[in-house]
């Protein structure tokens, strides 16, 4: 009786605090996208005529990130019946968006105010349990035109 | 050394191929931050400690790249991709793999 009553204490602080977690985040995403929208972001390889004499650097943004307690639980559960899995999609929709703002930033800092060929790609690199889901690495690159 | 993901130099012409640089790197995560992950895990988002451990390790590999680059006289490497696998419980390997090449 004392082991379900703890794990459900765990469940519910796990609840409220990776909720506030995603609040917080979802915040800080909002302002720094803001701050580097004068920074464009393109998948094409033909870089714009005006960068034609720039230099070419490698620019890189990643994130590692994972679910919280209660909504890995959910999403075991989910995995009964299948469907979709609303949390992870919120979670790597987040991580993507995290992962291009690092992106942003690395070539703000050299100057760029241009990225072409950007790739977006995802890992998954642990599993927390055996039937789990674990942390997922999140890579965009691309190159940065600098003048 | 130019280190590109386009496959070609802006405003400059590509002399000679010299056949894909490659370099990986092989990470085993550190316990103390393990740990610090394990607790962060109960909150979700980001594991910082991850983050920064697949980082270095994303850029030896980078270095590794560029020496080998080097060591065939290239002046720069295009067409670069980056690779993440996960080996086992607690390691993983990033690759990174381009086309060496001499630009004018």
């Amino acid at each position: 009786m004392f082991e379900i009553g703890t794990g459900l204490a765990l469940l519910l602080i796990a609840y409220f605090l990776g909720g506030w977690e995603i609040k917080r985040h979802l915040r800080d995403l909002r302002d720094r996208e803001q701050a580097l929208r004068n920074i464009h972001v393109f998948a094409s390889e033909q870089v714009a005529p005006q960068d034609s004499q720039y230099h070419s650097y490698l620019v890189c943004g990643t994130v590692v990130v994972s679910l919280d307690y209660f909504r890995r639980f959910v999403e075991s559960i989910v995995q009964l019946f299948g469907g979709r899995i609303s949390a992870s999609d919120d979670l790597l929709d987040r991580a993507r968006r995290e992962a291009m703002v690092r992106l942003k930033q690395q070539a703000a800092h050299l100057g760029a105010k241009r990225i072409f060929n950007v790739k977006i790609q995802t890992a998954h690199i642990t599993s927390n349990r055996e039937d789990g889901i674990g942390s997922f690495e999140i890579i965009a690159y691309g190159t940065a035109m600098v003048p | 050394m130019i280190v590109s993901t386009l496959d070609y130099v802006p405003g400059r012409t590509v002399t000679r191929h010299l056949g894909i640089v490659q370099g990986n790197t092989v990470r085993a995560k550190h316990i103390g931050r393990d740990m610090m992950a394990g607790l962060k895990n109960f909150v979700g988002g980001e594991l910082v400690g991850y983050t920064e451990l697949l980082q270095e390790s994303r850029d030896e590999a980078l270095n590794r790249m560029i020496q080998q680059a080097e060591t065939v006289k290239a002046n720069a490497i295009l067409n670069i991709r980056f690779a993440t696998t996960s080996m086992t419980q607690g390691a993983a390997e990033i690759v990174v793999y381009g086309t060496a090449v001499i630009v004018e």
